[in-house]
């Protein structure tokens, strides 16, 4: 795992979208880029800080619009995505996605603890769906087993 | 508690134990948020005239104003379900989960977005819960936030029905004297469906 203080300390150049490159320990290592789409700041904060300890680098929109606008523009390596947002859903986002064959990792984050639901995120191409407030043991094990290896 | 002739015994036993998962699965939740053990009261589950569900809410509620979460459901079934607090109660919440004072009136949006997300997150663990256990899939809208008094509170799902369910969860937040309700309010029609719901279960 990357630690966040090398991060802060070096100037970190761009080598292609998405990813930062840090020297750390006599090898590059790629600080791992994760966007969160939740309108809510409070589940946004949660999800900000479980990340950042792990030394992610954070990317925040607050609805699905601006998810799928900044990810026309940015690659990051995974997206962390509620479902009940304003102007745009997340369900409406996982469908986009899947249209413009974006393979980007969704992780589903929402407080609708309804099989049904799950089912229809997974179906939409969602690769796991949490329910809130999730554990950060939760989140690492998923990133851990879809982010690509430093 | 008032009894209405539109619940069965059976039905009745059914809807409180619904709840009763439901409201266990959201003090699960809650718990882990405070890291507190949150005491739970027995549910109490009536089918009421808004009005009888107003002088019951009145007397045991206790306050002037409330906080209250409201989370609108449709589907098979459809209404709203509501988080409510004192909203003193409410307030020592938001401080305890982001540590700011929300006595400070400055501090209103961080408030209002603090418990809007709390009750949408309670409350699905309570609809959620009970649409899973009758294989029944349910629609949210978005979480409002209000603070408004009993009689406000009723008033404003009056659009609902003039029958409620009135399912009553109180739980208690110990360490911090955090008192909250949840109530269910099932629109017309979507009622008789739901009892349907319960028979079939």
């Amino acid at each position: 795992m990357v630690n966040p203080a090398l991060c802060l300390l070096n100037a970190v150049p761009w080598y292609g979208a998405g990813y930062n490159e840090v020297w750390q320990e006599n090898e590059y290592t790629r600080v791992t880029q994760i966007l969160i789409a939740e309108d809510a700041n409070f589940s946004r904060a949660v999800l900000r800080r479980m990340l950042q300890e792990e030394g992610y680098d954070i990317l925040e929109v607050g609805n699905g619009k601006q998810c799928l606008d900044i990810l026309a523009t940015e690659s990051p390596d995974c997206l962390i995505l509620d479902l009940l947002m304003p102007e745009v859903t997340g369900y409406e986002v996982l469908a986009r996605l899947a249209q413009q064959g974006k393979t980007i990792p969704v992780l589903v984050v929402t407080a609708d603890v309804q099989e049904t639901t799950r089912q229809q995120c997974l179906a939409l191409g969602a690769i796991a769906v949490l329910n809130k407030p999730p554990k950060p043991e939760q989140i690492h094990e998923i990133l851990q087993q879809v982010l690509p290896k430093a | 508690m008032t009894h209405s002739p539109q619940l069965t015994p059976a039905q009745r036993d059914a809807l409180q134990e619904l709840v009763n998962i439901g409201v266990g699965q959201a003090a699960g939740t809650l718990n882990e948020m405070v890291r507190s053990h949150i005491h739970l009261q027995v549910p109490e589950v009536s089918v009421l005239s808004l009005h009888e569900a107003q002088t019951i809410l009145q007397s045991r509620l206790n306050s002037d104003l409330l906080s209250s979460v409201r989370l609108q459901f449709h589907g098979n079934f459809a209404g709203v379900a509501q988080l409510i607090f004192p909203t003193d109660s409410a307030a020592k919440l938001v401080t305890m989960l982001t540590g700011e004072d929300a006595k400070i009136s400055e501090l209103d949006s961080l408030k209002i977005g603090t418990l809007s997300e709390i009750g949408n997150i309670l409350l699905n663990g309570v609809m959620g819960t009970m649409s899973n256990v009758l294989e029944q899939h349910v629609e949210y809208s978005m979480p409002v936030y209000v603070e408004q008094t009993v009689t406000q509170l009723l008033n404003s799902s009056s659009d609902y029905a003039s029958t409620v369910i009135l399912a009553q969860a109180r739980f208690r937040i110990e360490q911090l004297h955090i008192t909250g309700d949840i109530i269910l309010i099932f629109k017309v029609g979507s009622l008789n469906r739901f009892l349907a719901t319960l028979k079939d279960a």
